[in-house]
């Protein structure tokens, strides 16, 4: 088992190696650099004359070459150091420490709410195979899956702000803070984003359950006796697992960089918008280091997705 | 030295309300500020009679800045509140006159080329450090002589000030190489702060990477950009009036709507620019107060004058006449900040006609037959009789500007002159390396703004050949020659004769399409007062030392 | 491992492609008519005609269109549906019903694209992934995972801003997330395939790699990529609106159903209902349709659960 995690640790190295050169050149190589966003940043008044851009991208390090500032910055993260904001003092580990709890947050209680909705949804529709309550739940769960979260995110706000005079806060209380407030930033985007998930979930259970049920073994189950319900939640559900932990484990990933709709559909000072602000300014280091975490993070979701295989079923052997 | 100054230069000693001799100050149209202003109180204050203390105020719009060196372009919205200016617009009259901050009076020359500032005593920057005329003329001298890998932004409009000397710890001077009446009004705007000479030479002039102590009203407990700042009240400030809340938090809130919908539910105090649809909605409601401010950005669609065709004077002048005004301002103002009908100015300038008689003038009266032909006539002059294109036509990628305002200028080209077009998106902040570069035709956006209610820096920066922001590359000797005067004229009818006449140059001979300035849409929960906001001339984001909350 | 992956998708909507992967069933072929297609599953014939009806206004849009979707009148801003405009006029005063019309034309050719792209990429490369195996093999899964690692939203940001906005950049934007998900449910399948006894038994008799590929192996996995297209085709739509809302789809002032959805929400509070209704339903109840088709193309395809039914 250690064996097996090292390798793939290892060959985790090459993926992250191809991120962090992909985002690097990415940053260079598309128009606008941090000195031409800040121009813009405040109307059109800031214009620098050629020497002047010259002698700001030096003060930066920018006029470097490729190399150089890669290996800059590779030093940087092998010491642990993040880097800063362009100009800001501000640490980027600061930045993820501050903001990543809320998005992970967001992140691993969707999943729960996908998991509580979808899973039950998924099984009754299996095991009624082409009863009504099939039919109805499948079409809502097709129907959740077209839905765009953003719009429902919108109309959730519009509706409370009209009938209760209620949004959410928009400034980030950690949940250490004033637990109350907290839950009410994140309770919206998790109901959203979990429902959305839930059809995702309902639609996997589902058919990983309709191809277990045709298994051998559960034929045995029901041959021996065992009732109804034991045969679907002991023996199906457990085999039904794995694909239904392999999407949760990749939904997870995309909903911690990939939310950023739905976060700003609620206004959640979030990690994705962060990301999209720094984007919106170039700040290279920032962007940098957020994708080389995204990239962490999905190395180490895979990890512990595979993992939890052998937990859900015995006979996965890692070698 | 005495005999350089006339009785009537003398002014504003020790801090009645400023107005006079150079120092232009704008008055809205049909009112009448200044010499005869109710009496104002020796110091800065609230506009009530019996202002509360305590409480926080939490602001939401987009807060947040690249750095924080607000002479190399940091935002003000926030910054504005840790430092002081030399002079400033009054919070209490709706930022009308122009009254003392940091220098407590000031003398011009009759020449009007030496401005000497008496300073106020006694004040001390937040790290302890005391305020000197040396702070002021270290802050200017690195404006007007940034050190290497500066960018000092403000350096064009400090223009000719030539040399910034310290005559006594009390007493500073502005020498300037030719008169320059905006001055004091540029001395208003919220960046021009002054900080400190010892925490400047600290940090080898850049003050980018850590906000640097100023003298203001508030003082940031805590930074996070993107997201908030926290101000805490100065409990030392020299105005001892002031500031009465405890603190301020504000927001950052990058999405209009979620600022309307948080003023709505109390999630905050007060925004300086909610969306529409939100705005209509705390107007029909008691708790929640609401303005319009007009404010002094615009929408244009910047032509590029060394393309052809629009190298011809006849096919920008056809475009000025043809396209219909009310119906890119009807389009714009459904959906985004109300746009007004106005020349190439903002409709608070001192100078700008009346609506309604602008109603009439060709080009801007909605009554498009008559404009319409003569526009052909001139396109067909010019050897365009059925049109041309299709020609570059770029928009910002934001879902405003790219669903409506571009479309709708492309139309509108379309449709009164048979100009086609193809429309091309450029994120926002790329467009202003577009802009340097001239690789486009037209750009709808809104590049002609200023910081000041005069439109003199305004039209030097935008319209003046070879100019570093004129974008339209416009080149109009007869124009330059009008500036050349409309610069260094002090006397207000004749700025106002002059402005006259510049406008009727631009409308004859127009650098690009001229949309309107628009207004940004306040809302504030009713609690909120000290701000005059009701009342103000202009919208102006950031400085807050005269708010208070009523319980 | 050869668990089949989808990519980070852009919302949430999420991965679905792993569920297609039902094991191949050996022997299944195209041979199956229409007719038992439609006993098996009235609701995958509706929503293919549904599909089809679209693919009809797309084409025909010119025709059928009542005004031209993009007249503005700026008398008529945001107008409620009347007899004159079925579907109300948008913020412009053009006709939202023509204006969907049209924009069925472009929102599908950019769907059907960026699957044909994405899927057909991935297609190949997971069939000669698969099948040649070794190094070829892992430095293939290298770069999935790499192209999985990256967030796919900032995959399509940077795209839009390196190759400038427009329709082919939001097709490329859409195709290349599409990829990886299917590369690894194609090699999944070839891999499975390969050990099977008909595979053997070809190779036994000396059939060469390129015709192995082409008669034995590729037809098996035909039959799910169908399915995984349909499935892709409605992720598309999605991931289109997606990025209008936020400011990088398609340029104006063609219209898109995610550009006029996406558009309108963009900072919105109250909308005018007609402007969200009208593409918010076009792409709701094509998406359905791409889904139900997918789900219908699947059970019938899936001899086990066909066993059942008989």
């Amino acid at each position: 088992m250690r064996v097996y995690i090292l390798r793939r640790l290892l060959l985790a190295i090459p993926t992250l190696f191809g991120v962090t050169v992909l985002i690097f050149l990415a940053m260079r190589v598309i128009p606008g650099d941090p000195l031409a966003m800040m121009e813009a940043s405040e109307g059109a008044t800031i214009v620098l004359s050629e020497a002047e851009l010259a002698t700001a991208r030096a003060s930066l390090g920018l006029d470097q070459p490729y190399h150089v500032q890669y290996l800059d910055w590779m030093g940087q993260v092998l010491r642990g150091d993040l880097g800063e904001s362009f100009w800001r003092g501000d640490k980027v580990r600061d930045l993820v420490l501050r903001r990543g709890p809320i998005t992970l947050e967001i992140a691993m209680m969707t999943v729960v709410v996908a998991w509580v909705i979808g899973i039950p949804i998924g099984i009754v529709s299996a095991v009624k195979q082409r009863s009504w309550l099939d039919y109805v739940t499948r079409l809502g769960v097709i129907l959740f899956l077209a839905v765009p979260s953003f719009w429902l995110g919108m109309l959730a706000i519009t509706g409370s702000v009209l009938a209760f005079s209620w949004r959410p806060p928009l400034d980030l209380v950690q949940i250490n803070e004033d637990p109350g407030r907290h839950l009410q930033i994140v309770a919206g985007p998790i109901l959203v984003l979990g429902i959305g998930l839930a059809a995702v979930i309902a639609r996997f259970t589902r058919s990983a359950m309709l191809e277990v049920l045709q298994d051998d073994f559960v034929r045995t189950a029901r041959a021996k006796g065992l009732s109804a319900s034991t045969v679907n939640l002991r023996h199906a559900l457990r085999n039904a697992l794995l694909p239904i932990i392999t999407v949760s484990g990749l939904a997870f990933g995309g909903l911690l960089g990939g939310s950023v709709a739905v976060e700003r559909a609620f206004g959640v000072p979030g990690l994705g918008a962060a990301l999209v602000l720094a984007l919106n300014e170039r700040d290279w280091m920032v962007i940098q280091n957020l994708v080389l975490l995204y990239g962490v993070i999905f190395v180490v979701v895979n990890l512990v997705v595979d993992i939890s295989y052998g937990l859900v079923d015995p006979r996965i052997r890692y070698q | 030295m005495g005999g350089r100054y006339s009785r009537r230069d003398v002014i504003a000693i020790s801090g009645a309300v400023v107005l006079g001799g150079a120092a232009v100050t704008s008055l809205a149209p049909g009112r009448t500020f200044g010499q005869e202003a109710t009496p104002t109180p020796d110091l800065l204050r609230a506009p009530e009679a019996d202002p509360q203390r305590g409480g926080m105020v939490r602001t939401a719009w987009g807060a947040t800045t690249a750095h924080y060196d607000l002479h190399q372009g940091a935002s003000s919205a926030v910054l504005a509140n840790v430092y002081d200016l030399l002079v400033m617009k009054n919070l209490a009259d709706g930022l009308r006159t122009i009254i003392p901050g940091l220098a407590t009076s000031w003398e011009i020359a009759d020449d009007g080329l030496t401005y000497t500032f008496t300073l106020r005593e006694g004040v001390t920057f937040h790290d302890g450090t005391p305020f000197s005329a040396d702070d002021v003329a270290a802050t200017f001298n690195r404006i007007i002589f940034p050190p290497e890998g500066m960018v000092s932004v403000y350096r064009s409009e400090l223009g000719p000030v030539e040399r910034v000397t310290a005559l006594d710890p009390t007493t500073v001077e502005f020498v300037l190489s030719s008169p320059w009446p905006v001055f004091l009004e540029v001395l208003t705007n919220p960046a021009m702060v002054v900080y400190s000479q010892t925490y400047l030479e600290a940090n080898d002039q850049d003050l980018r990477r850590e906000i640097a102590p100023g003298t203001g009203p508030f003082i940031v407990t805590e930074a996070l950009p993107g997201e908030k700042f926290s101000l805490a009240r100065n409990e030392d400030y020299w105005n001892p009036e002031l500031p009465y809340i405890d603190g301020i938090e504000m927001l950052h809130v990058p999405v209009w709507t979620d600022r309307g919908t948080a003023v709505l539910t109390g999630q905050a105090d007060l925004s300086f620019n909610v969306s529409p649809e939100t705005w209509e909605e705390g107007a029909t409601r008691d708790d929640i107060g609401t303005a319009r401010l007009p404010c002094l950005n615009s929408h244009t669609a910047i032509i590029n004058n060394e393309h052809e065709p629009f190298n011809d004077p006849r096919v920008r002048r056809a475009i000025h006449l043809a396209v219909s005004k009310q119906n890119l301002i009807a389009a714009i103002s459904a959906t985004q900040e109300p746009v007004f009908l106005t020349t190439w100015m903002p409709a608070v300038a001192p100078y700008a006609p009346a609506e309604e008689e602008l109603a009439t003038r060709p080009g801007y009266r909605p009554d498009k037959e008559e404009d319409i032909a003569e526009a052909k006539r001139l396109m067909a002059e010019a050897g365009y009789p059925d049109g041309f294109g299709p020609i570059d036509l770029v928009t910002a990628s934001d879902p405003q500007h790219s669903g409506i305002n571009g479309p709708a200028v492309q139309e509108e080209l379309r449709r009164s002159l048979g100009i086609e077009s193809e429309i091309r998106l450029v994120e926002r902040g790329l467009l202003s390396e577009l802009y340097q570069s001239g690789d486009f035709d037209i750009i709808v956006e809104g590049a002609f703004t200023s910081n000041l209610v005069d439109p003199t820096l305004l039209w030097n920066a935008n319209l003046r050949s070879g100019a570093s922001t004129n974008w339209s590359r416009y080149a109009n000797e007869d124009f330059d020659a009008l500036l050349d005067q409309i610069t260094v004229e002090a006397d207000e009818t004749v700025r106002q004769e002059l402005f006259d006449q510049g406008v009727a140059m631009l409308d004859e001979d127009p650098p690009f399409l001229m949309i309107g300035f628009c207004a940004h849409s306040a809302m504030w929960h009713a609690s909120v007062k000290g701000l005059a906001l009701e009342d103000r001339l202009f919208s102006q984001f950031g400085r807050f030392e005269t708010v208070w909350l009523e319980q | 491992m050869s668990e089949p992956r989808a990519t980070a998708n852009l919302g949430a909507a999420g991965p679905r492609l792993a569920e297609v992967v039902a094991p191949p069933s050996p022997g299944q072929r195209a041979g199956r008519t229409g007719r038992q297609f439609w006993r098996s599953s009235p609701v995958g014939i509706v929503s293919l005609l549904l599909l089809l009806g679209a693919m009809v206004i797309a084409l025909l849009a010119d025709r059928i269109a009542p005004y031209d979707p993009l007249a503005a009148d700026f008398i008529a801003i945001s107008q409620p549906p009347t007899a004159e405009h079925l579907l109300g006029t948008d913020q412009l005063g053009r006709d939202v019903l023509s204006r969907i019309m049209y924009g069925t034309r472009l929102t599908l050719l950019i769907a059907v694209a960026a699957v044909a792209i994405g899927d057909g990429i991935g297609f190949v490369w997971g069939l000669v992934a698969g099948y040649a195996g070794g190094k070829f093999d892992l430095i293939s899964l290298r770069l999935l995972d790499l192209m999985m690692a990256f967030p796919a939203l900032i995959l399509a940001m940077l795209l839009l801003a390196g190759l400038g906005s427009g329709i082919v950049t939001v097709t490329i934007a859409i195709a290349v997330t599409r990829i990886p998900g299917t590369t690894r449910v194609v090699r999944a399948i070839v891999l499975s395939t390969k050990e099977m006894a008909f595979v053997d038994a070809a190779r036994a008799i000396g059939v060469a790699p390129i015709r192995m590929l082409a008669r034995h192996i590729a037809p098996q996995c035909v039959a799910p990529m169908l399915v995984l297209a349909s499935l892709n085709l409605g992720t598309a739509i999605f991931a289109e609106a997606a990025l209008s809302f936020l400011g990088v789809g398609t340029p104006p002032p063609a219209p898109t159903w995610g550009s006029m959805l996406g558009g309108v929400l963009a900072g919105a509070f109250r909308p005018p209902w007609w402007l969200v209704l009208a593409p918010g339903l076009a792409i709701t109840i094509t998406i359905m349709a791409a889904n139900l088709l997918g789900d219908a193309l699947r059970d019938f395809l899936d001899p086990r659960l066909r066993s059942q039914l008989q």
